[in-house]
């Protein structure tokens, strides 16, 4: 690669959640293509897109520059806000920027969004340059006013504070007052031997989405397109103009294109991802491994107490739960997580004791009988062959996940109590992100574009209303909207708009019950972003990204069933004066089935749909393992693969129960499929199938079985101990569909 | 490998059994409360609920199949939410009495505690804080029932809050006014307000259980559809809770009182409706498409009683059965189509010319309809039964009806059917 020309310095991704157009990635794609080595995506006031940024560069082979816009206010220009460009020269400027961008946040919206003041630049200046923000930064707009003395002083403020790190930006994007003030600007450095850096203030790849990019811009702001009072802030230059282009640009003044190159090379992050840094958790003398192992084995004891109060039928119990217990210990200390489970343990125990009703857990952690003796679950897994490695896998490293839920009326309780715990500035909830989705985004163009809303509903109408609905599935789905597209001119200028702009971040919000806890301060992991009042901090980072820019996430969910049986038990002790423990009652109780099954189950959590009702009065469940049973076959591919109805036969011994066909029987997995007469219906079984047939371990089966949901034979797992019996396998499966 | 091929099959379908179990262990929770504590987990859901009239009108239709008593709120044993009292019934909450929120009921509550039960209604309000508790409030509360154990009945009551409350005003003067005559300066005692309930009629049933829909969103005392129970069965053999599918050319009769319509707009521009019957039964949604609703449109009204026949399918939508109406008639109409007679019972003595007139006006204003009237003449020596001429058929509305019963008697009025 020839010497490199130009480097874009100033790009803004749609997480500039008013004036930008395009996702990180194509804005990568595009960097690529025009052979570009490094680029900077620099979004207002935030860090939303870095961790996708910074791992999509690399994966790319281009170098990724860490920086933002921000939002200033300063005395001298006292309400007027202006912008400046913060990059980042090393890690250190990285953390001053986030802690300058979390600070904007955390004090409220001033007045209208968050703005840093310049004072805090001062505190925060180690290893970040500054762009000088072109005609809209402090001195450009001091050297558009002519103010001598105001750009004095200025300049004063940065050569003091920012000597060797403040560049003044040229821009050439045909924007009005940008050859003046460029003039005034190349006098300034000149006299002041400045640098210059010339930046495209891009909003957009391709010059052709400058429509778009101005719908965009109107619908943030509330315009129609032909609002005369809209202000026009945007060119059709600001696309992503190859090096070639700007070296075209500005070949007058070549310094301005070699100094983007000169930054490029003295910004160098490095960011750590992938790595997760668990909280501390308080285990005094011990090592927090051992802490680990004491308290399950206390809690594993205070359980077979419970499940076998007779003390020989126990003795004869335990070494089954003892080995189990210990192989689970061994795996979650050797994998990095014992915190993570006595973090839960702890959140968990103080609700109880504060009597905030808690679930049994969501997902797959009932399958831990470390959790179990933990008491995270209230479910004995053996019992219910329910796999640790189904939750937790040896063999695939990954962050463990309780989803725990809370009554929903006191989870906040909770999380108030975490922060208190492991100290306000380690504790955060995190971002979510609206897109425009296909009904809203007809909905939103069609009012800039300045149809009528009879015109706009009558289309919008159209499209489904389901979730994760799409332009195209609702083209597929309904065909009077193709019809109506090929049509009418104007309903295919909206549309065509709309498919440029849906899926395009819209705006940011805090995620239901996510919480993360960092060993240190969230700011160091991630930048915050606040409500209008500075209040309710979220990571900016999203739960996917948050967790691997190291962050640890627990999944604090909301039930309203669990704020129901609370009521319900305090109403009992109150008029009955019983004090029910529901974790204890018994599994088996007659009477509850009987009532099951007249399908008397109005109000009965997931069970009291009408379908539902249907399918109890026919399977008439009488144990435990029928309710779980129930769930599981109350979905669309069951019902209509005719697996129900094979389960229900068996069940009243209509059909004969085989293991798991009748025209192939095997014996050895009669253990597996008794629960469920025979038919497989538990992932777990489909793990202890490959188990036992092919000698898979059972995280070697969790692999299998991912890999089976995922329908691609590629990626099954070879290093399964009989990979004779994995080739038997796939060899059988050439005509896999 | 057949196996295999049986695996590969299942691992689509193949279910989280973990998740399954801990989320079947939260529906056998509230199975074993539903069932071994009902008052108090039905009341709990209720509470939980308490926003969702629909929701409400199910569970207290489950509760009546229970055989659980759901008794209207109660200002001195309800509170905010659905409770269990002693006797293992259920009192509504006052929280989910509409237009009465949170602010009021912890006043409410809070004199309670402060010194028990409320005697009556002057005692209720001299002891609640009414800057608080005001006056539209207080008409909630008597129209949802809350008030029944503080005065005669729900009439009086109401017609007796403005002197109850410009008691308590007095009340509130008297105390600061003894409170600033520490010395006993001034001597002239307060004028006292006699406390007494005011002597009005009862509500007839139809506007004490408007009250109550106004206020708690259902009929919980009482149906509008009682006073027609009788003839009703004349119409259709059907209660709304046994209707089912029909084959494709089938038909059914339903008959019940329009609680909800909702007139939509299709895509051509034509108007259809959803209406919803309810028979105390059950309720059941009739769809009106827009032939249909043009030509019945007039008498599509709510708490009309309307007879309906049409065809019923299962709805996957909404999960449960839907009627697609193809004929409806009003009650006049069904009683035009079904009665044979208005049967008048007339005893010899009542028969004087004053009396004689009085029912010939009458019967005259509904002249000129198609309901025969059947005159049965009891004399203490002979009886006799005549029906009248076809020039005095009449239209058989409710007011018809309600009016012959003032004049002839209660028992005197009848209708017979073919």
């Amino acid at each position: 690669m020839a010497d490199p020309q130009f480097v874009h310095l100033r790009v803004h991704s749609d997480f500039s959640m008013r004036d930008g157009l395009n996702k990180v990635k194509p804005i990568l794609g595009k960097v690529k293509a025009l052979n570009m080595p490094a680029v900077a995506i620099t979004d207002q006031m935030n860090f939303c897109g870095l961790v996708r940024f910074y791992s999509e560069a690399h994966a790319l082979g281009i170098k990724p520059i860490v920086g933002a816009d921000i939002w200033v206010k300063s005395d001298e220009l006292e309400d007027q806000l202006f912008r400046l460009t913060l990059l980042a020269s090393n890690n250190a400027g990285y953390q001053n920027i986030t802690l300058l961008i979390s600070r904007a946040y955390q004090r409220g919206f001033h007045p209208d969004r968050p703005v840093v003041d310049k004072s805090w630049l001062v505190e925060h200046r180690e290893g970040v340059l500054i762009l000088s923000g072109g005609r809209e930064g402090d001195l450009g707009i001091a050297l558009t006013k002519g103010n001598q003395d105001m750009a004095q002083h200025i300049l004063d403020f940065y050569q003091q504070h920012f000597s060797d790190a403040y560049y003044l930006e040229l821009m050439r994007t045909g924007r009005a007052g940008e050859d003046e003030y460029l003039h005034r600007a190349i006098d300034v450095a000149e006299r002041y031997g400045l640098p210059v850096v010339a930046t495209n203030e891009v909003c957009f790849i391709e010059p052709q989405a400058f429509d778009a990019h101005e719908v965009r811009v109107c619908i943030h702001d509330g315009f129609t397109l032909e609002d005369s009072r809209r202000p026009k802030r945007y060119s059709e230059q600001q696309y992503l103009r190859s090096a070639e282009e700007m070296a075209a640009l500005f070949a007058d003044i070549p310094e301005a294109l070699e100094n983007t190159v000169e930054i490029a090379k003295r910004c160098n992050v490095t960011i750590r991802l992938g790595e997760y840094f668990l909280p501390n958790f308080p285990t005094g003398d011990l090592s927090i491994e051992d802490f680990l192992v004491k308290k399950s084995e206390e809690g594993l004891e205070e359980r077979l107490e419970f499940l076998f109060p007779d003390p020989q039928l126990r003795a004869e119990k335990r070494p089954e739960y003892d080995e189990r217990l210990a192989i689970e210990l061994q795996v979650i200390n050797q994998m990095g997580f014992p915190g993570y489970f006595l973090i839960v343990m702890e959140f968990i125990q103080w609700s109880k004791d504060n009597g905030i009703p808690v679930g049994p857990g969501r997902g797959s952690g009932a399958g831990s009988l470390v959790a179990y003796a933990l008491k995270i679950t209230d479910l004995d897994p053996l019992e219910f062959d329910l796999l640790f490695e189904r939750f937790l896998n040896p063999e695939r490293v990954s962050m463990p996940d309780f989803d725990v839920d809370f009554c929903m009326d006191r989870r906040d309780e909770v999380i108030d109590h975490v922060a208190e715990l492991y100290g306000r500035e380690a504790v955060s909830q995190i971002i979510t992100f609206g897109t425009m989705a296909a009904k809203a985004v007809v909905r939103d163009v069609g009012r800039v574009l300045g149809h009528s809303y009879g015109f706009v509903d009558r289309i919008s109408k159209l499209i489904p209303g389901d979730p994760g609905m799409t332009l195209a599935k609702a083209f597929e789905v309904e065909p009077r909207l193709p019809e109506l597209y090929d049509q009418d001119e104007e309903v295919r200028d909206l549309i065509d708009m709309a498919r440029t702009l849906e899926g395009v971040t819209r705006n940011a919000g805090k995620h239901a019950g996510g919480v993360v806890i960092a060993p240190t301060k969230i700011t160091d992991f991630a930048a915050l972003y606040c409500d209008d009042e500075g209040r309710n901090p979220v990571t900016q980072f999203d739960k996917n990204d948050v967790e691997t820019a190291g962050l640890v996430k627990f999944d604090f969910l909301g039930l309203r069933t669990l704020t129901i049986i609370q009521w319900a038990l305090d109403m009992v002790k109150q008029t009955k004066g019983l004090d029910i423990d529901i974790t204890a009652i018994p599994l088996d109780d007659l009477p509850s089935y009987k009532m099951l099954q007249n399908a008397e189950t109005t109000a009965v959590f997931q069970l009291e749909s009408r379908g539902m009702k249907d399918l109890i009065k026919r399977l008439k469940p009488d144990t435990f393992e029928d309710i779980i049973a129930l769930v599981a076959l109350f979905r669309p591919g069951p019902l209509q693969s005719g697996m129900v109805d094979n389960f229900i036969d068996r069940k009243h011994g209509r059909e004969e129960i085989s293991y798991p066909d009748a025209e192939y029987q095997h014996e050895c997995l009669k253990e597996i499929l008794e629960p469920t007469y025979g038919i497989i219906l538990y992932q777990e079984q489909v793990m202890q199938i490959a188990q036992v047939m092919a000698g898979y371990s059972l995280g070697g089966a969790d692999l299998l079985r991912r890999a089976m949901g995922k329908k691609n034979p590629r990626r099954w797992p070879s290093s399964a101990p009989l990979s004779k019996a994995v080739q038997k396998i796939t060899a059988s499966t050439a005509t896999w569909r | 490998m057949k196996i295999f091929d049986l695996v590969e099959k299942f691992a689509g379908y193949g279910f989280n059994k973990s998740h399954s179990a801990a989320y079947a262990l939260v529906s056998y929770q509230t199975l074993w409360m539903k069932r071994h504590h009902p008052a108090e987990f039905m009341a709990a859901v209720m509470s939980a609920d308490m926003d969702n009239t629909d929701k409400i009108v199910t569970l207290v239709d489950e509760c009546q199949r229970m055989e659980l008593t759901v008794l209207p709120p109660d200002v001195n044993t309800g509170l905010y939410k659905f409770t269990v009292n002693p006797q293992n019934q259920i009192v509504y909450g006052i929280g989910a009495v509409k237009g009465v929120g949170e602010g009021p009921i912890e006043a409410i509550i809070e004199a309670r505690e402060a010194n028990g039960p409320f005697s009556d209604l002057f005692d209720f309000c001299a002891r609640v804080d009414l800057k608080k508790v005001n006056k539209r409030v207080l008409e909630k509360l008597v129209y949802s029932g809350a008030m029944d154990n503080l005065g005669p009945h729900r009439a009086s009551l109401m017609a007796t809050l403005p002197e109850a409350i410009a008691a308590a005003d007095q009340h509130a003067k008297a105390e600061s006014f003894g409170q600033s005559d520490m010395f006993g300066l001034l001597t002239t005692e307060p004028e006292a307000v006699e406390q007494a309930f005011a002597d009005v009629p009862k509500w007839a049933e139809k506007v004490w259980l408007e009250g109550e829909r106004e206020t708690l969103g259902l009929y919980l005392t009482g149906h509008p559809i009682n006073q027609y129970q009788k003839e009703l069965k004349h119409y259709t053999k059907t209660r709304l809770v046994d209707v089912k599918p029909t084959p494709r050319d089938g038909s059914v009769t339903a008959v019940g009182l329009v609680i909800d319509m909702r007139v939509m707009v299709n895509k051509k521009g034509r108007r259809w409706a959803i209406v919803t019957l309810d028979d105390k039964s059950a309720r059941l949604d009739v769809r009106f498409f827009p032939d249909m609703f043009e030509q019945f449109e007039a008498v599509l009204e709510k708490d009309r009683i309307l007879v309906i026949s049409g065809q019923v399918s299962f709805d996957e939508y909404s999960g449960g059965n839907t009627m697609t109406a193809r004929d409806v008639l009003d009650i006049v109409q069904a009683r035009e189509k079904n009665a044979r007679a208005i049967v008048l019972q007339l005893e010899q003595a009542w028969c004087n010319a004053d009396n004689v007139g009085r029912l010939k006006t009458l019967l005259s204003q509904y002249q000129g309809g198609a309901c025969p009237i059947q005159l049965c003449y009891t004399h203490p020596d002979a009886s006799a039964t005549l029906m009248v001429g076809a020039q005095w058929y009449v239209v058989p509305q409710d007011e018809l009806l309600y009016d012959l019963r003032v004049t002839l008697g209660e028992e005197q009025v009848s209708l017979t059917f073919h």
